[in-house]
């Protein structure tokens, strides 16, 4: 069961993609709240409120890696598991992405009526699925894929550090 | 004396550690449960309809039974015959309610800006104080800005989807106990308000929501059941009959508290989208007659014909005679269990609503009485007979006049006055002021909006630095033309021209105290 999933170093590139693209959406936004929060709020109650994105972002980010270790676990291993900081990291690129502009274009109202949805989650999986096999014939973008993964690994070592203290400090909220 | 053993010493250091860690982290908790006040101050209820303009009420004359169940509590309450908003929108209408300010002193002018930093503690709950256990609820998310503005001052918020139904994606539950919990998921990471951010601050939660409320707001059923039994407030759907029943377990729970409680609740209805129950989708079948009024110059296009204004005026008349219906219902409820006895229950509203001129809503530049002219109903403990006060008074007398209930001496700044019948003088002659200026920067000149006075039987409504508008005035006689069909501005030259200096005098006072108390 244990080599149906790739190896822990092909999975922190991918993991940290994530996480850079959703803490760092959550950042900006935050930044953007800010300034009405600090009409009404203490430094102490923004700070509960960072703890809460910090766990939520933690849980978004390892519920899409969950999904993509999934498919890379139930896929042909050459489809996904073989090159997983790779094309796991093109996947994660395209659909932590697409949330991000599914927000942007409903905001600017021009996301479309319901119906079209499912062919936008569709347009997006094909998308990534071409982005991932693109990087993997085309050198320089896989190159650059893997070159941001390792990159953005380092943010890792801030991310998931704070994550962990935010739990603790919403546990001791929701149990005292 | 009993001696501590040092494991009896441990024990009670951990329950206090404990103790302290619990209030520290559940400061709502701790709130509410304070020391007993002096037993003789009454609960304060205050409940404002989004809205609700008093010249659509049959307590008020119209010519639609829409409110049979206002017209019974009447008959034990002080009813206000020319009463006026200071806004024609929420944002400024609640500021001028919560602060006892003019719109142009207290400068929430833009949807969504809170009111001058240094009036942030002259507001009603800081008024109310902590003898009294505050909770506040509004369902309008422009009002819930000024409810966190005066976040210190309130005792139980409750979040603006209490009461409505759950979009599973707004797990601000999860933690109940927590009122962050619910401005961290349901405002910011889920970002289902809105109100000073566009963007969801989860792009994953964000982006579910969008899915599970438009997915909800398009299925089938759910659009049949819009038209007839659901309400939305543009941010989530709500039943009118569970917001009222959730309001009266609510004062229950509050009334079973050592101190009174001071409730302000704020509900959507009878704001658009107009959602009547089947019971009432059936009324006002009638030859309602409207006089014709034509498209207003000074509005905005694009204009409604005069058949569609109609028919917005009767779905709208229905849903006033729904939310009459229920809030006769709370009344009945609060009765029954006593909590009426000792209470002093406030009725009113932010703002009322325009079905005339080619303009259908209330965020126009016209500021018409439909608009301006609101209900106030006040009930005092024990009081069983009707008391009609017929003299002008506004929204801003709200605060002095809370005070004078409360027994409370106040420093606070208001531009309102007591309110008659309850000690205040009936003052014929006083001025009473509204505006619209939400294009104007807060901290700026007032040059853009309309401005009102209306005095005595006089109204004068001025339209300035519109594009392509400037000083335009309109002067109207309410007694002899209540419609505001004539404008005598030519004709009367000289009531005009007195009226525009006071209004010009007290707006450019008002903009002097601004910018001085900026410049400090």
């Amino acid at each position: 069961m244990k080599n149906r999933f790739p190896t822990l170093t092909q999975i922190i590139p991918v993991l940290s993609i994530l996480c850079v693209l959703f803490y760092g959406w959550t950042a900006v936004m935050f930044l953007w709240k800010l300034s009405s929060w600090l009409f009404f709020l203490t430094f102490g109650e923004i700070a509960v409120l960072a703890a809460y994105a910090s766990v939520t972002n933690l849980v978004e980010s390892l519920v899409l890696l969950g999904i993509l270790l999934l498919a890379a676990a139930l896929l042909p291993a050459r489809w996904l598991k073989d090159d997983f900081s790779l094309r796991g990291g093109a996947l994660a690129i395209t659909l932590a992405g697409s949330m991000l502009l599914i927000n942007h274009l409903s905001v600017i109202d021009r996301l479309g009526p319901v119906a079209y949805w499912p062919l936008w989650i569709l347009g997006a999986l094909l998308f990534g699925m071409a982005l991932s096999s693109i990087a993997s014939r085309v050198t320089i973008v896989g190159r650059a894929i893997v070159w941001l993964g390792d990159q953005f690994s380092v943010f890792l070592f801030i991310l998931l550090p704070m994550s962990v203290v935010s739990i603790v400090v919403l546990l001791a909220r929701m149990l005292f | 004396m009993t001696k501590l053993s040092r494991r009896d010493m441990l024990k009670v250091s951990a329950a206090a550690l404990g103790g302290a860690a619990v209030a520290a982290l559940n400061p709502s908790m701790a709130r509410m449960a304070r020391a007993p006040s002096a037993p003789a101050r009454p609960n304060i209820l205050i409940i404002v309809f989004d809205t609700m303009s008093a010249l659509h009420l049959s307590l008020y004359g119209y010519g639609r039974n829409t409110s049979p169940n206002l017209d019974r509590f009447a008959g034990q309450s002080i009813v206000y015959h020319s009463h006026y908003s200071a806004a024609n929108y929420t944002t400024p209408g609640t500021a001028s309610i919560l602060t006892g300010l003019h719109v142009w002193s207290h400068r929430a002018l833009s949807p969504s800006a809170p009111v001058l930093r240094h009036f942030t503690g002259n507001n009603i709950f800081r008024l109310a104080g902590r003898e009294y256990a505050r909770v506040a609820f509004t369902q309008n998310l422009m009002a819930e800005m000024f409810l966190r503005q005066f976040h210190a001052d309130i005792d139980l918020h409750l979040p603006p989807q209490s009461f409505a139904y759950k979009n599973p994606l707004l797990l601000g539950e999860l933690n109940p106990d927590d009122p962050l919990a619910s401005l961290a998921f349901d405002d910011f990471l889920v970002g289902g308000y809105k109100l000073d951010a566009p963007y969801a601050g989860s792009a994953a939660l964000g982006t579910l929501d969008l899915i599970v409320r438009r997915g909800y707001a398009t299925h089938p059923e759910v659009e049949r059941a819009l038209q007839t039994e659901i309400c939305f407030n543009g941010y989530f759907y709500y039943k009118n009959r569970l917001v009222f029943e959730g309001l009266h377990q609510t004062l229950q729970r509050v009334a079973g508290q050592p101190n009174p409680f001071f409730g302000y609740f704020h509900l959507w209805s009878p704001h658009e989208p107009y959602s009547p129950t089947q019971t009432f989708d059936e009324l006002f079948e009638d030859k309602l007659r409207i006089p014709a009024k034509p498209d207003h110059p000074f509005a905005d296009p694009p204009f409604h014909q005069p058949a569609e204004l109609y028919r917005f005026r009767r779905v709208y008349d229905r849903y006033i005679a729904n939310v009459d219906a229920e809030f006769g219902r709370l009344m009945d409820s609060m009765a029954a269990s006593g909590i009426l006895d000792n209470t002093c229950v406030i009725f009113l509203s932010d703002h009322g609503q325009l079905f005339e001129r080619g303009v259908h809503g209330h965020a126009s530049r016209l500021l018409h009485q439909p608009v301006l002219r609101v209900p106030l109903l006040i009930h005092m403990p024990g009081q069983t007979k009707r008391l009609d006060v017929h003299a002008p008074t506004s929204n801003v007398d709200l605060l002095p006049t809370l005070a004078s209930i409360m027994d409370i001496e106040s420093e606070m700044e208001t531009d309102g006055r007591l309110l008659p019948g309850l000690g205040g003088a009936a003052d014929e002659t006083r001025p009473l002021f509204a505006m619209r200026g939400m294009e104007n920067p807060a901290l700026g000149p007032l040059k853009t909006g309309t401005f009102v006075l209306v005095k005595e039987r006089h109204k004068l409504q001025l339209f300035t630095g519109y594009r392509g508008l400037n000083q335009q005035f309109e002067l109207y006689d309410l007694e002899s033309d209540p419609e505001e069909l004539h404008d005598l501005s030519a004709s009367d030259a000289p009531t005009a021209r007195r009226m525009q200096d006071e209004l010009l005098t007290a707006r450019d006072a008002a903009d002097r105290a601004v910018l001085s108390a900026d410049r400090k």
